[in-house]
């Protein structure tokens, strides 16, 4: 029987995932492991490609059949204190545990929503599934959710989701994520299609529904503003594996991997303009043969002959704080340096 | 001070349906049909004109034939046929058109040339109502397997259902009607005498008294069982190869992810999910279909000596008779203009996004 | 060899019993199975003057419903009397028919003079072309009428003894009316006329009144198969041997399968060359009988060097006539033997012995027709092609029928033998009915149509192509073949209308006979069309389920497989054709 530490609602415990393709087996999440504490915000950063994806579609057992998942586990605390391996449930229990227990907003906002069938047809589905047959309870809980992420609620409610803008869209799979009540929802770069004043109300009111309600969130973007700003601990993923982890404060501003130093070079701040952008040169690497050693050595300015035989091993250097680089003392210099600049009056 | 029937549990569904069908009619009014008016008005005058372009006419072939029968010279024979057939070929063909528009405002089609005193309705009424229940009973059936046996295709896609199915299908699909319907005749019938082929073709057993009698009824459904057959047997693969590509397409959206990340039924999302969305391309097909059940399949009647409206229209055109041909043809625009229309209605009740009317509020 | 004798012996059996069962008014056993694309109600209907009536819809059946006067023997060039007993001309006056007394109708009345005239009276509304020839029709007793001639022609007599007798019962009252109509002097096409033609035509009977050993009735019209029952009042329902007639309805793609699967006793449908031989391999009987007209290479006369006779007569020796019958239909065709626009079992009895051999057959021989081009200033070029006197190429398009097989391969197969003798031509494919208005206007220069005709008189043979087909017997600007037909030959001036119509004028065959003689010769010498083959049916005959045909050489089969006077009807209706072991 697994147990997790009391405060632990999902460990997510040595995945490896893979898809089978053409050329052979892509090995798109590699022995990743992490805690999420309860009403605990975990962003997962990195570039398109990375796994952070098919990381969460994992998580909820959504894999496409090409993908499996290799080894490793998914323990999940439920409210009772049952400890379940997310990889032992059948098909029913698996239905059971998505939405009520964990529920996935994705990316693409319309074309998460079926064209063709109303709004309230997809919340009645999705009560019914879970046993909740007591319409009139599920619309009047529904309207409730709409009105906390201020939308309209009648109208949305028997609205097709093309009558719907981008925003709103997005809000209702947001509304709809809670709708069960669930203990971790991931968040599939849940700000990406829309524009930046719709950004800010989507972020606000997720916030608010994260105070009232308490519960987990996987927040997965590339954006690392947005990142900073929800996040408890931040994630940096490269090429299927976590190579850093730590809580938010710690990896922003004493990042200690080359890569997501890289990262945080290229964000576009207030201060520095268009034009200091900083790009990481290269490309994410073929995953289906990986270089060798440390897999972002080919494209790391810090990279040493050691960086391209050896993969460096995940060791937490600071509390919490834990980081696959051989070089994490220069690149920790580097971040420092870069953290002081944007916060002195110089930067500007 | 009337309250709204607002959703109730129990009438939201009938409520819903009734709302959805007046808002697709509701653009289905003047417009359409005069569009409709328009198109079926404009095919009557190209045909009226184009059929009579063709060379030879109705006294001719005629003429022809008591030649070939009669073993008359065709001076003889031509002034015979010339005799019998209510044809003028020497009046100005905007006079024949004029008279021709006059009585179809009358609802009146005239009468066969070449059948003096058989009016062109009796003749179509005679033909129609066996062609519309072959080929269409065919459609229904290859439209309802190829949705079903396409998604379950897509759904276990690379599977053994999937291979073996998409070989047949690609070589059913490939294979043209009539060159089944000769395979089933000349191998079952003639050459493994599996089919009795001297009565189980036609339309129905000639030695039945017409009527609704069990064994009159099944007589028509054993008759059908050969041209239904062929009709499914050529057409399902392209409803099956349509909507496995469909499905498939359909079954890579987000939304059907979606709907099984928040723990809905497979069934449910096979049907309103999947299954709605795939079907959505294969209607406008499907109405298209409809349009042309009219028409019938020519080669297909002949072969199996159903006499429809495809025989039939195919005898008029031998013969030159024009009205009986018009007649026909223009059925066959009534059908399709109808069946486009059904198209868009279903479409609009299908698929919100083309709805006319267009947004609420 | 055990079958066959079998086959003997049932045939023997029947022919015992059969008298026996006529006598007892009984119908006989046993079914006929034919096949016709005859028309379903509400097209087909019972009025035999109208299309689609029985007379249109039945095809060779017809006949065994109502009776001719007399059935046409081609073999003999005569005639077997059927409903009438004799016939005899008055002078060049009138033409008298006397119609049998026993002979009655299935309702049992007797077939009389009147029943004859009220047929003639309704025809007459109908313009039959038997007005071409006939003044009044009179009654002279209860079973003599009286048609004297407007023009007198052995083809009037031709025309009225294979004209069928209808029933007064079922007529009577349009017949009086057509009376009527006519002894009030109304003209031809008058309103009144044009009124009468429409009630005739729009006349629906409720039954059929037959004079032959078979009725039916709509019930009978079933849209696979339509029956003909046996009635015991016809002076054949003692002598025919089947019961019923079983008509299968279908043209020939859906014929076929039933003739190969032995369900057809008979068809008459056209079988291209594969299913022929089909029917041979599955043991069925082809009967080859004539039809007295067959391909022939149609030529523009107004095209040079084409009108010049030369260029035809070597063009008759460069293309080998048996391998372009064999192409054109296997083994349904014959070369045609004595080009001499009529068919060749026609010339045979028309011309003497002296007279045929006379004929120039042209023979394969490139050789002649090469010695015969270059006398008259042809050349040949550095490549072999024919130029004519002229210096310029021999060379033509030569358009053919797109939908007709057996025309179509006639052409290409002309094409290939004439370029092979060095002339230039090329072959294309044009919509029949599209190539009929194409030569009629002549819009061609060499193409592919029909001599002779299906009508065993020499004049109809002669003008199968010469009037249907040349500017004599089209309508205004249009030249068709032109052919000129009036022209000096051997030194003497020829006007080859009046020289065709001399072949079928008067009633004596023996005045006829040496302008048919004169005719012939002239269109031997000068080939106004070129024959190549004469058409033969390919009717299969299942003797599995009709015994007693005779053999081929019989004269019966001389009579061709067209409606009127098909030997079919000859054979089954005088019992000579019995059910086979399956159809009984």
């Amino acid at each position: 029987m697994d147990t997790l530490p009391k405060d632990v609602v999902l460990s997510v415990q040595d995945i490896s995932i893979s898809y089978l393709a053409h050329r052979g087996r892509t090995q798109a999440v590699n022995r990743v492991s992490f805690d999420l504490r309860k009403g605990e915000t975990l962003a997962l950063i990195g570039e398109s490609g990375c796994g952070k994806s098919t990381l969460s579609l994992g998580i909820i057992r959504l894999l496409p059949k090409t993908g499996q998942i290799d080894q490793g586990k998914i323990l999940y605390a439920s409210r009772g204190g049952e400890v379940i391996n997310l990889l032992d449930l059948n098909n029913r229990q698996l239905r059971d545990f998505r939405w009520a227990e964990c529920a996935m907003v994705f990316q693409a906002a319309l074309n998460s929503l079926n064209p063709v069938i109303r709004v309230r047809d997809m919340v009645y589905d999705t009560a019914r599934a879970h046993g909740r047959t007591d319409r009139e309870a599920t619309r009047k809980r529904m309207l409730e959710l709409f009105r906390r992420v201020r939308l309209d609620p009648d109208r949305v409610f028997n609205a097709y989701p093309h009558e719907l803008s981008g925003g709103m869209r997005q809000r209702v799979l947001l509304a709809m994520g809670v709708l069960l009540d669930p203990q971790v929802v991931i968040l599939d770069e849940p700000t990406t299609a829309v524009d930046i004043l719709t950004q800010r109300t989507i972020l606000e009111v997720l916030k608010e529904l994260r105070e009232s309600m308490g519960f987990s969130i996987v927040f997965i973007s590339h954006d690392l503003s947005i990142a900073a700003e929800m996040a408890d601990t931040v994630a940096t993923m490269y090429a299927g594996e976590i190579v850093e982890i730590g809580p938010v404060n710690e990896v922003f501003y004493r990042a200690r991997h080359a890569y997501t130093f890289g990262l945080l070079e290229a964000v576009p701040t207030l201060s520095s303009g268009a034009q200091d952008l900083i790009s990481i040169p290269g490309s994410p690497p073929d995953l289906i043969e990986p270089p060798t050693g440390c897999k972002f050595h080919p494209r790391c300015p810090l990279a040493t002959p050691r960086c391209a035989r050896e993969v460096p091993p995940l060791v937490e250097e600071a509390p919490g704080h834990k980081v696959a680089c051989f070089e994490s003392a220069q690149v920790l210099a580097q971040s420092q340096r870069l953290a002081e600049s944007q916060h002195s009056p110089a930067g500007l | 001070m009337e309250a709204r029937p607002d959703i109730q549990v129990v009438d939201s569904q009938s409520a819903a349906l009734w709302k959805t069908l007046r808002r697709a009619l509701t653009g289905f009014t003047a417009r359409t049909l005069l569009q409709g008016a328009i198109t079926i008005w404009a095919v009557m005058t190209f045909t009226f004109i184009l059929i009579r372009q063709m060379p030879s006419n109705p006294v001719q072939i005629e003429a022809e034939r008591i030649v070939r029968e009669e073993q008359l010279s065709y001076d003889e024979a031509y002034s015979r046929a010339a005799a019998l057939f209510d044809f003028n070929p020497d009046q100005p063909i905007i006079e024949q058109y004029v008279e021709y528009l006059g009585r179809l405002v009358r609802l009146d089609l005239g009468q066969s040339i070449t059948s003096a005193g058989t009016p062109v309705l009796d003749q179509i009424l005679q033909y129609l109502p066996w062609t519309v229940f072959s080929v269409g009973l065919g459609l229904l059936i290859s439209f309802t397997i190829g949705i079903f046996v396409g998604m379950a295709m897509a759904y276990w896609r690379g599977g053994i259902l999937d291979n073996v199915v998409t070989a047949i299908a690609s070589i059913l699909f490939g294979i043209p009607n009539y060159i089944i319907a000769l395979l089933i005749i000349l191998i079952l019938g003639v050459q493994l005498g599996l089919i009795d082929i001297a009565n189980a073709l036609g339309r129905v057993d000639p030695t039945l008294e017409p009527g609704f009698t069990p064994e009159y009824i099944l007589s028509i459904l054993q008759h059908a069982l050969l041209p239904v057959f062929t009709y499914v047997a050529a057409t399902v693969g392209g409803w099956i190869l349509t909507m496995k590509s469909s499905t498939i397409a359909t079954l890579g959206e987000e939304y059907v992810t979606a709907a099984h990340a928040r723990g809905l039924s497979q069934w449910r999302v096979l049907t309103a999910y999947v299954g709605r969305n795939a079907m959505l391309p294969l209607v406008t097909r499907l109405a298209i279909s409809i349009g042309f059940v009219v028409g019938g399949s020519v080669i297909i009647e002949d072969i199996y000596r159903y006499r429809g409206l495809g025989k039939f229209l195919v005898t008029a055109i031998v013969a030159r008779d024009y009205t009986s041909m018009q007649g026909v043809f223009l059925v066959i625009a009534i059908s399709v203009v109808f069946a486009n229309i059904l198209a868009d209605v279903l479409y609009g009740a299908l698929d919100p996004r083309v709805r006319v009317g267009g947004k609420e509020r | 060899m055990r079958k066959v004798t079998l086959l003997v012996l049932v045939a023997l059996l029947l022919g015992s019993v059969a008298p026996v069962l006529g006598q007892t008014g009984e119908a006989p056993a046993g079914t006929f199975y034919g096949a016709w694309p005859y028309f379903l109600p509400p097209d087909g209907h019972l009025n035999s003057f109208s299309t689609g009536g029985p007379a249109s819809s039945l095809g060779l059946y017809y006949r065994w419903v109502e009776l001719p006067m007399a059935y046409y023997l081609a073999a003999e060039a005569d005639y077997e009397p059927w409903l009438a007993e004799s016939w005899e001309f008055e002078g060049e006056e009138a033409f008298v028919v006397h119609l049998r007394q026993d002979a009655l109708w299935s309702d049992g009345s007797p077939i009389t003079a009147d029943d004859l005239i009220g047929t003639y009276a309704i025809g007459r509304i109908l313009k039959w072309s038997d007005f071409n020839y006939v003044g009044e029709v009179e009654k002279v007793d209860d079973f003599t009428v009286r048609f004297t001639l407007a023009n007198p022609s052995l083809l009037a007599r031709h025309i009225i003894l294979r004209t069928t007798i209808r029933n007064m019962t079922v007529y009577g009252d349009l017949a009086q009316k057509a009376l009527d109509l006519y002894a009030s002097g109304a003209a031809i096409d008058s309103e009144a006329w044009l009124a009468l033609q429409t009630e005739i035509k729009e006349f629906r009977p409720e039954q059929v009144i037959a004079s032959g050993p078979f009725i039916y009735t709509l019930d009978d019209v079933g849209d696979s198969f339509m029956s003909l029952h046996w009635q015991p009042n016809s002076i054949f329902s003692e002598s025919v041997q089947f019961g019923t007639v079983q008509i299968w309805y279908g043209e020939t793609e859906a014929v076929t399968p039933l003739v190969l699967d032995g369900k057809v006793t008979y068809a008459t449908h056209g079988f291209p060359p594969a299913t022929d031989q089909a029917m041979q391999d599955a043991g069925l009987r082809i009967i080859r009988g004539p039809y007295n007209y067959g391909a022939a290479v149609y030529i523009n006369h107004d095209v040079y060097p084409w009108s010049r006779p030369e260029v035809r007569q070597a063009m008759a020796m460069v293309i080998d006539r048996a391998e372009s019958a064999f192409l054109t239909k296997g083994l349904s065709a014959l070369p045609v033997q004595y080009m001499g626009g009529m068919s060749d079992g026609l010339i045979q009895l028309w011309l003497s012995e002296d007279e045929v051999a006379a004929l120039n057959t042209y023979a394969y021989d490139p050789a002649a027709a090469e010695a015969l081009l270059l006398g008259i200033g042809f050349t040949r070029n550095a490549e072999g092609k024919w130029l004519d006197d002229n210096g310029d190429p021999v060379a033509a398009e030569y358009t053919f029928q797109a939908e007709w097989a057996d025309y179509g391969a006639a052409a290409q197969n002309a094409v290939e033998q004439l370029n092979a003798f060095g002339f230039d031509i090329t072959g294309r494919a044009v919509q029949w009915q599209q190539l009929d208005e194409d030569i009629k206007a002549g819009n061609f220069t060499l193409s592919v149509r029909s001599w002779g005709a299906s009508s065993p008189f020499p004049t109809d043979q002669l003008n199968g192509p010469l009037r249907s087909w040349n500017y004599t017997g089209l309508t205004e600007g249009q030249t068709g073949l032109n052919f000129p037909m009036e022209f000096e030959w051997n030194g003497e001036q020829i006007d080859f209308t009046a020289l065709i119509a001399a072949t079928g004028a008067g009633l004596d065959r023996e005045v006829q006979q040496p302008f048919v003689a004169k005719a012939v010769a002239i269109f031997n010498d000068l080939l106004p069309v070129i024959p190549l083959s004469e058409a033969l049916t390919n009717n299969p005959l299942n003797e599995n389920l009709a015994s007693g045909a005779p053999a081929d050489d019989d004269p019966i089969w001389r009579n061709g497989g067209g409606s009127a006077d098909n030997y079919i009807t000859y054979l089954a209706l005088k019992g000579i054709l019995t059910p086979g072991p399956d159809a009984m």
